[in-house]
């Protein structure tokens, strides 16, 4: 049933009551789908001068809430809109007009400069379904959709919804395509029926696609001079959007990406495109902790790779076979729980050190009567100092933690008991704590260590570099060439 | 507006003309129909959700005419449709009858003008009832309670008109309870 056809038959109800149920029901649904992200807060008055019916809530980005007033109102009732703008005043309303015909009436421009003056919005039911609709078909539309839902600005019939809709698919196809004629005919369509920095915003996104692709920024019709970075939504259709392979195309949008904004995308099981993402702008990731959760066996589809990255719990994580890797910007934003367990024996600590090669500078033992809190004086500890340690402790003594020392020279703690690297104070590169984290907190074989670094590009090559200068003094081969099961001398 | 500025009403259906036709309509006993200018709901206190009709009135007959019409609106409505006939209330910009202005709410007068030849036939069909019918008189009675006549000005209505910190504070009241 149409949105349409839902406002008449509720409308032919006899009780006035079930009448605003149905009619509120209705667009609150339509509300919803919009804006995907949005809360939608029924204040229970209906049509009322300055009373909005709904409120829609939504979180503009880190911890900002951000809210607009919906008041519904019948078309047929039009002419008074500049009024009831004018009662509104400047809380940025959505005036939505019941419309009881199917067919559209366009709005007068004295409408239209009305709520443009007071940046607000008038649009209409059956712009409303039009935008709704619209949100299930085109992936560009769908973000212009939501885009008009939080900062749509002057009157929207269904006509320049319309407009507005196959104007963002092509202004996208023509940033895809660095093609400016095409994008500077459209830009003003779309651009037209936001507010001015919403506008700007998508713009900006707009911009970042035609340099992704290829274009060069001064060329851009307009230019913008990208100041701004992505939005959730913004990040949320791309990865959403076809499979991008090329990785100058992630590698120019991500300049601005940040961990706390990929915890806020939604991911559901394996995405290419977010694999794409990460691999081309690891470096700008600086996590400060990692934490690691044995996981069920998953039931993947055969094509998906062994470790791949994802998004859960509000972090972005690397999924393996057995466990995830959640990564956060600090403990606060690590909102999953530790999984308590023994810490590693010496034998098991000097294997994993052996495959990641990186030094281990502290380590405090745990034994059935003692602790040891053993520290390198200088450099490293020795594979020979850990083990001499370490045998003090008996059959019985456990690594509970340890400190190593990363390729940028900071100390990176480990803490085998609640599987977690890292804390309050440095940031990481990504690269260097999701590999200690493997290597050291899970039992990693090499095959998996392997594949973890072949998802951080050009990661291997400085990881061989690093172990080849490392070599002599560990008497090894490259760490990735072990075989599963090597005992380091004990 | 002004209804709506008291906060103690929401004049949720407005303009008869429009798709608010089916709540704001009744038909006489002879099948034509009529309608009120806009209804609603009470807001707070005793009367909470109650349903009104009102009937709005710039320019009025001294002669009491539109507000007899009103009454007699306003028995046949309640005749019809008695579970949305809460409130009746007449809005006018100037007095009328003002040499009987106190019995203008009361139950005789309810009678007096449901009984008139121009309004019987109407409001009751063929079987117009008698001046002493115990029925009549409780549901005039009855309607007598419902009825609200309210005179305003110009000034009382513009000054009323809410400013846009009263309308930021409603409405952020309103939103906590509707959250809570």
């Amino acid at each position: 049933m149409s949105l349409n056809d839902e406002i008449r038959a509720a409308l032919d109800l006899d009780n006035p009551e079930d009448t605003v149920r149905r009619l509120k029901r209705a667009i609150a649904n339509e509300l919803r789908i919009l804006n995907v992200n949005a809360r939608v807060i029924d204040t229970h008055y209906f049509n009322h001068t300055f009373t909005p019916d709904f409120v829609v809530r939504w979180n503009g980005g880190g911890r900002q809430r951000e809210e607009r007033p919906v008041y519904l109102r019948f078309e047929s009732e039009r002419d008074y809109y500049p009024e009831d703008l004018e009662i509104l005043g400047e809380q940025n309303p959505i005036l939505l007009g019941l419309e009881v015909s199917p067919e559209d009436h366009r709005y007068p421009n004295e409408i239209d400069s009305a709520a443009v003056e007071k940046d607000a919005m008038v649009i209409s039911s059956n712009a409303v379904e039009h935008l709704a609709r619209e949100r299930t078909t085109e992936p560009f539309a769908r973000l212009v959709s939501s885009s008009i839902g939080e900062a749509g600005r002057g009157a929207i019939d269904e006509q320049r919804a319309e407009e507005a809709t196959q104007a963002a698919v092509s202004t996208f196809a023509a940033a895809r395509q660095v093609n400016a004629a095409e994008l500077s005919s459209r830009l003003d369509t779309l651009t037209g029926v936001l507010s001015e920095s919403k506008a700007h915003q998508l713009s900006s996104f707009l911009e970042a696609v035609w340099v992704g692709s290829g274009g060069v920024s001064t060329e851009f019709p307009r230019s913008l001079s990208m100041s701004g970075r992505l939005t959730t939504d913004q990040w949320q259709f791309l990865l959403e959007f076809e499979n991008v392979e090329d990785d100058s195309f992630w590698r120019g949008l991500g300049a601005g990406l940040n961990l706390e904004q990929l915890g806020h995308l939604s991911v559901h099981g394996f995405s290419p495109n977010l694999q794409a993402l990460v691999a081309a702008n690891w470096d700008r990731l600086s996590p400060r902790v990692a934490r690691v959760l044995p996981d069920q066996a998953r039931l993947d589809a055969p094509d998906v790779p062994r470790h791949y990255w994802s998004i859960s719990s509000g972090s972005l994580c690397l999924r393996g076979p057995e466990s995830t890797v959640y990564v956060a910007v600090d403990q606060q934003a690590l909102t999953v729980d530790a999984d308590k367990k023994d810490g590693p024996t010496v034998a098991q600590l000097l294997q994993r050190q052996r495959r990641t090669a990186f030094d281990v500078v502290e380590v405090l033992f745990v034994g059935s009567k003692r602790t040891l809190d053993f520290s390198a004086e200088e450099g490293a500890l020795t594979p020979e100092e850990i083990t001499e340690k370490g045998g003090i402790m008996g059959r019985e003594g456990r690594v509970k933690k340890a400190s190593i020392r990363l390729p940028d020279d900071r100390k990176l703690a480990l803490d085998f008991t609640t599987s977690t690297a890292g804390g309050q104070q440095a940031m990481h590169p990504l690269k260097e704590l999701v590999i200690a984290t493997e290597g050291f907190l899970v039992d990693a074989s090499e095959e998996d260590l392997a594949e973890v670094v072949s998802l951080l590009p050009d990661v291997q090559q400085q990881m061989l570099t690093r172990l080849q200068a490392m070599a002599p003094r560990l008497e090894l081969r490259s760490p990735l060439e072990l075989e599963s099961g090597d005992e380091p001398p004990v | 507006v002004w209804l709506d500025s008291t906060t103690r009403v929401s004049a949720e259906w407005i303009n008869p003309e429009g798709p608010a036709a089916r709540k704001l309509g009744f038909e006489w006993a002879n099948g034509n129909p009529f309608s009120f200018d806009l209804g609603g709901v009470m807001l707070g206190g005793d009367w909470h959700h109650e349903h009104f009709f009102a009937e709005v009135k710039n320019q009025v007959a001294g002669d009491g005419t539109d507000y007899r019409d009103f009454v007699a609106k306003a028995m046949r409505a309640l005749l019809s449709q008695s579970a949305r006939c809460d409130h009746f209330i007449y809005i006018s910009w100037a007095p009328f009858l003002v040499s009987t202005w106190g019995s203008l709410c009361t139950w005789e007068f309810v009678q007096e003008t449901a009984l008139d030849k121009k309004y019987s036939a109407r409001v009751f069909g063929d079987d117009v009832p008698k001046k002493d019918d115990l029925n009549l008189v409780k549901q005039c009675q009855d309607l007598a309670e419902k009825l609200w006549l309210i005179i305003l000005s110009d000034k009382q209505v513009d000054f009323l008109r809410p400013d846009r910190k009263h309308v930021d504070m409603i409405r952020l009241r309103i939103l906590e309870e509707a959250e809570s």
